[in-house]
């Protein structure tokens, strides 16, 4: 199916006014997240003026929590996943006045724990997924000083694997989204040299399986999300050339739906999620529509870098490899 | 012998909230599942051996779905209930029970971990269920006793078994085996002798295999035990390769396994790793008699077996290479057909 720009437009446009769904009502709990998926879709596709910008903005302000942290929906707990979905919305609209940035601040330093790992929340889950958030969204702050930069890398380092991946926690089962997030973690503290990047790198590529696409660990199916998780793992490593780019992108694609978004594999339905990390890989690729490429992506942070420069977030460099080393399974 | 018996036969959807909430507070009932075949949209009641098993066609999950959202998710607990067996991912139901637990301490967490069993049997792969899970374990840590520790172990394996690869129930799995004070290390090696024959059964599990090296790496005893465990993995793998080929999961093992005796006082070599790799390269090079299967099998051997090898090329200390123990004509021919 060719790229149909219009029909995704549409298609997450129409997602807010869905509200009498089986899906909608099911998600409820993830709505900021939601937001910031559609909402940077849109960034990608250059289209972010069809959003009800002080609608959402009002809604995000609402679902501070008196912690600072923010809640997935108004009236619920705060979390810091949905703390830093509510930053990006917030950085993207350029609209963080009003808004209890030392609450925030206080929020992600109090969910750090001695080892350096972060919780979720006050329910005490222990995911590389929050240390990521922390990282990410104190950055986009201007704070990430307030908490222990150091502490936190060597507890990545500790979780790092055999295989050069990482997984959840220290010993579990190397996994591409917890690697996405202990490389952005590294990436941001500028502290890459602390990994073997050519064997995780290895590790990554093999995730790319005779249908274009990627999985997220070994024996799994192919699943569009990866095209981000992975991908831009290997950007911040500055190994994205040995990834088969053409027959990712030519993947991403077939996932597309005939009624706009994409799904997670060719033949299954839409959703926000998977619309989001499928345009990030095809802009991520340097997919062109017609000649015109997408709007870029900022590996890192997954925010546009126009957006990042906006607010002074220094660009981070990845360490280069000029060349490809014999029998990389990319080029096989 | 099973009986089936119809509950009611319309979609009047407060009682179909009525009765799922009766089922799941039923002590004889032992598992919830949906049931997408069922034709119909009755709930459904199974009578078996091991207890009843309630079955939910999808239009009825929908239906109380919409009816708790449009009566408002806080009229009664019964909706937590119900909510959370519908749609486990729903994080503030976890937390409201978690916050009424908390109120009646840990007298309430028998009752609990019933409910976890029916949520999690219906959704075995639940993030959010499995972290409320590894919660209430944390809650209930200083009254869990050996039982409990087994009834968890075989919680998450079935989980494990109905959706492969699970990876928050094997995430759970290795936890246990890596705090609980019940995971002695004799626990630990009859788990993983136990995986052995698991993933002989199912060689694509690369969760388990994972697994094992995870719970190999948390071994307390002696060197000479864990020497002879590491012996014992490399043998059930041998022989697993040797039977059933082109298994991504099983190469990465190996991989493991190999880099394993790299540290190893004696006899560090990859010498044997190299030569299985050389002989499967051999064995999987197509002839034109093979029929579409045996060619499509073979590819994916010649795959795993070719990275296995540039792997070790990769990784393998650069001395062990060169060591006397490692023969320069094996070397040398796996050079060669990774460059044909």
């Amino acid at each position: 199916m060719a790229f149909d720009k219009d029909l995704h437009v549409k298609y997450i446009e129409s997602l807010d006014r869905q509200t009498d769904t089986f899906e909608y009502w099911v998600t409820e709990h993830i709505r900021i997240s939601g937001a910031y998926w559609g909402l940077s879709g849109l960034f990608l596709l250059g289209r972010e003026d069809v959003m009800d910008k002080e609608g959402i903005v009002t809604h995000v302000k609402k679902c501070q929590h008196e912690s600072g942290g923010f809640g997935g929906n108004v009236g619920h707990d705060p979390h810091m996943l949905y703390t830093l979905s509510a930053v990006q919305i917030l950085v993207l609209y350029d609209s963080m006045e009003g808004v209890d940035v030392d609450g925030i601040v206080n929020y992600i330093k109090g969910n750090q724990l001695p080892d350096g790992s972060f919780q979720g929340d006050e329910w005490g889950e222990v995911d590389h997924r929050f240390t990521y958030c922390a990282f990410n969204c104190l950055t986009l702050l201007g704070r990430l000083s307030d908490i222990d930069i150091e502490s936190t890398v060597q507890y990545v380092k500790k979780t790092l694997n055999w295989d050069g991946g990482f997984g959840v926690a220290p010993g579990h089962e190397s996994h591409s989204a917890y690697i996405f997030c202990c490389v952005g973690t590294l990436a941001i503290a500028e502290r890459l040299d602390e990994i073997n990047a050519d064997k995780l790198a290895w590790w990554l590529c093999e995730r790319q399986v005779p249908d274009g696409g990627l999985n997220g660990r070994p024996e799994k199916k192919s699943d569009v999300c990866y095209s981000w998780w992975v991908i831009s793992a290997m950007a911040m490593l500055g190994r994205l050339h040995w990834i088969d780019k053409a027959s990712l992108i030519s993947f991403i694609l077939k996932c597309q739906d005939t009624q706009g978004g994409i799904g997670d594999k060719p033949g299954n339905m839409a959703d926000v999620f998977h619309t989001f990390f499928g345009l990030a890989g095809l802009s991520l690729l340097g997919f062109e529509n017609d000649g015109v490429p997408l709007n870029p992506i900022e590996p890192i942070f997954a925010m546009p870098p126009a957006v990042l420069d906006r607010i002074g977030v220094k660009q981070r460099t990845a360490p280069q490899r000029t060349t490809v080393p014999k029998g990389t399974p990319g080029c096989l | 012998k099973a009986t089936v018996s119809v509950l009611y036969c319309n979609m009047d959807v407060p009682l179909l909230y009525a009765d799922l909430l009766r089922s799941i507070h039923d002590e004889r009932v032992m598992e919830i599942s949906f049931d997408p075949y069922s034709g119909t949209k009755e709930i459904t009641q199974n009578e078996t051996e091991d207890g009843l098993v309630v079955g939910v066609p999808p239009e009825a999950a929908k239906a109380v779905m919409k009816y708790i959202w449009k009566e408002g998710r806080d009229r009664d607990e019964g909706c937590v209930d119900i909510m959370l067996m519908l749609n486990a991912e729903h994080g503030p139901s976890w937390a409201k029970r978690g916050k009424r637990l908390m109120k009646e301490g840990t007298g309430g967490v028998s009752k609990e971990e019933r409910f976890l069993r029916l949520v999690l049997k219906m959704n075995p792969k639940s993030h959010e269920g499995w972290k409320y899970k590894a919660w209430l374990s944390r809650f209930n840590m200083a009254e869990a006793t050996a039982e409990h520790f087994e009834a968890d172990v075989e919680l998450s394996l079935l989980c494990c078994e109905r959706h492969p690869r699970n990876y928050y129930a094997w995430v759970h799995l290795l936890e246990l085996f890596k705090n609980s004070r019940h995971a002695t290390d004799e626990r630990r090696l009859a788990m993983m002798k136990q995986m052995r024959d698991w993933v002989a059964a199912r060689p694509s599990d690369h969760s388990a295999l994972s697994f094992n090296a995870s719970v190999f790496a948390s071994l307390t005893c002696t060197a000479d035990i864990k020497g002879q465990c590491l012996a014992d993995e490399r043998e059930a793998l041998a022989t697993l390769m040797n039977r059933r080929t082109g298994h991504e999961a099983t190469w990465g093992h190996l991989r493991w396994v190999t880099s394993c005796k790299w540290s190893e006082p004696y006899d560090a070599s990859p010498q044997s790793s190299l030569q299985f790799g050389l002989k499967q390269l051999i064995a999987s090079v197509p002839d034109p008699t093979d029929s579409v299967l045996i060619k499509s099998e073979k590819t994916l051997e010649h795959t795993w077996a070719s990275r296995f090898c540039s792997w070790v090329f990769r990784n393998c200390p650069p001395h062990l290479l060169t060591s006397p123990h490692t023969d320069p004509n094996l070397v040398r021919s796996i050079e060669s057909h990774l460059e044909a």
